[in-house]
């Protein structure tokens, strides 16, 4: 039942890389697979209202946003794991986090979620994060939330 | 590198709590990690006109030392080659079990969600969202089969 396949979800915020360092502990000890996923929060999709609409960017705006996102989240990667970066995969999706999330986990058969316990947003540093309360509520799996 | 000596897995004797258990036993050996299970009690205090009104001495026995018994006997019945400790304690649930794996030096708490209640989210549910929401060290949150 230890976990094979770790998927972290991932905000660039310090609890999401102490995640990354739990992760590549888990992939040392454990020989796991790691994605780290980073998910591009589409503005509109924050209300399912206008989830269905245009976003907020051109097609072409969307496309440098998530290159660069790639690049950052590779570099991130390359620099925790240093050599085994190359063995650890990076995905960046434009969506809603936790569904996003599960979603990519059940695809990939990952069997350990890992999550910083507070994002990026002023309100949400000092609490326990949104995405990481909806992930601990609704994720099928199991989640580690690291502060 | 975070390290993995003693995990931390709170019970309330149901089965959700039952798979988290196993999911940690399982964790714990990989590193070869000491389990620590904890179960949290509250007995009740009833508010009267002229005050308030607890359990005589006699009730509180009978409860501590059942609660110890079946504490063990899982203990027991788990045990296999790992190390397992028992710890009963009374008090708020997710405090004690956020004071306790401070006091344990623990490095990790694993626990269940969805706890004996049929209502999803109750009692160990919430418990383990306000651990996640309180505890300084990791916790993996194991939710019941077939949620």
């Amino acid at each position: 039942m230890a976990p094979r396949s770790l998927l972290i979800a991932f905000d660039f915020s310090e609890p999401s890389r102490r995640a990354v360092a739990w992760a590549r502990m888990l992939r040392a000890r454990l020989h796991a697979a790691v994605t780290v996923v980073h998910v591009d929060v589409d503005p509109l999709a924050r209300s399912s209202l206008f989830a269905e609409a245009a976003s907020w960017d051109s097609p072409k705006e969307r496309e440098r946003r998530l290159t660069r996102l790639d690049r950052d989240l590779r570099e991130m990667v390359d620099e925790v794991f240093g050599p085994d970066g190359d063995a650890v995969r990076t995905m960046v999706v434009r969506g809603r986090p936790v569904e996003e999330v599960t979603r990519i986990a059940l695809e990939e058969d990952v069997d350990l979620v890992l999550v910083g316990a507070s994002g990026k947003d002023a309100v949400e540093r000092l609490l326990l994060g949104s995405v990481t309360q909806e992930l601990v509520r609704s994720c099928p799996l199991p989640v580690l939330t690291v502060r | 590198m975070p390290e993995i000596r003693r995990v931390l897995c709170p019970v309330d004797f149901s089965e959700p709590s039952e798979n988290a258990l196993d999911y940690a036993i399982d964790f714990a050996a990989k590193f070869g990690a000491e389990v620590h299970l904890v179960h949290v009690y509250q007995l009740p205090v009833y508010a009267l006109p002229d005050g308030a009104m607890m359990a005589g001495p006699e009730f509180t026995t009978k409860v501590t030392s059942e609660l110890q018994k079946a504490l063990q006997e899982l203990a027991d019945r788990k045990r296999g080659e790992s190390t397992i400790e028992t710890h009963l304690v009374e008090g708020i649930p997710y405090k004690e079990i956020v004071r306790l794996s401070g006091e344990l030096g623990a490095d990790l708490v694993v626990m269940g969600t969805h706890g004996r209640t049929g209502i999803k989210h109750l009692l160990l549910g919430s418990v383990a969202e306000r651990v996640v929401r309180s505890s300084e060290i990791p916790v993996i949150t194991v939710p019941a089969a077939g949620s």
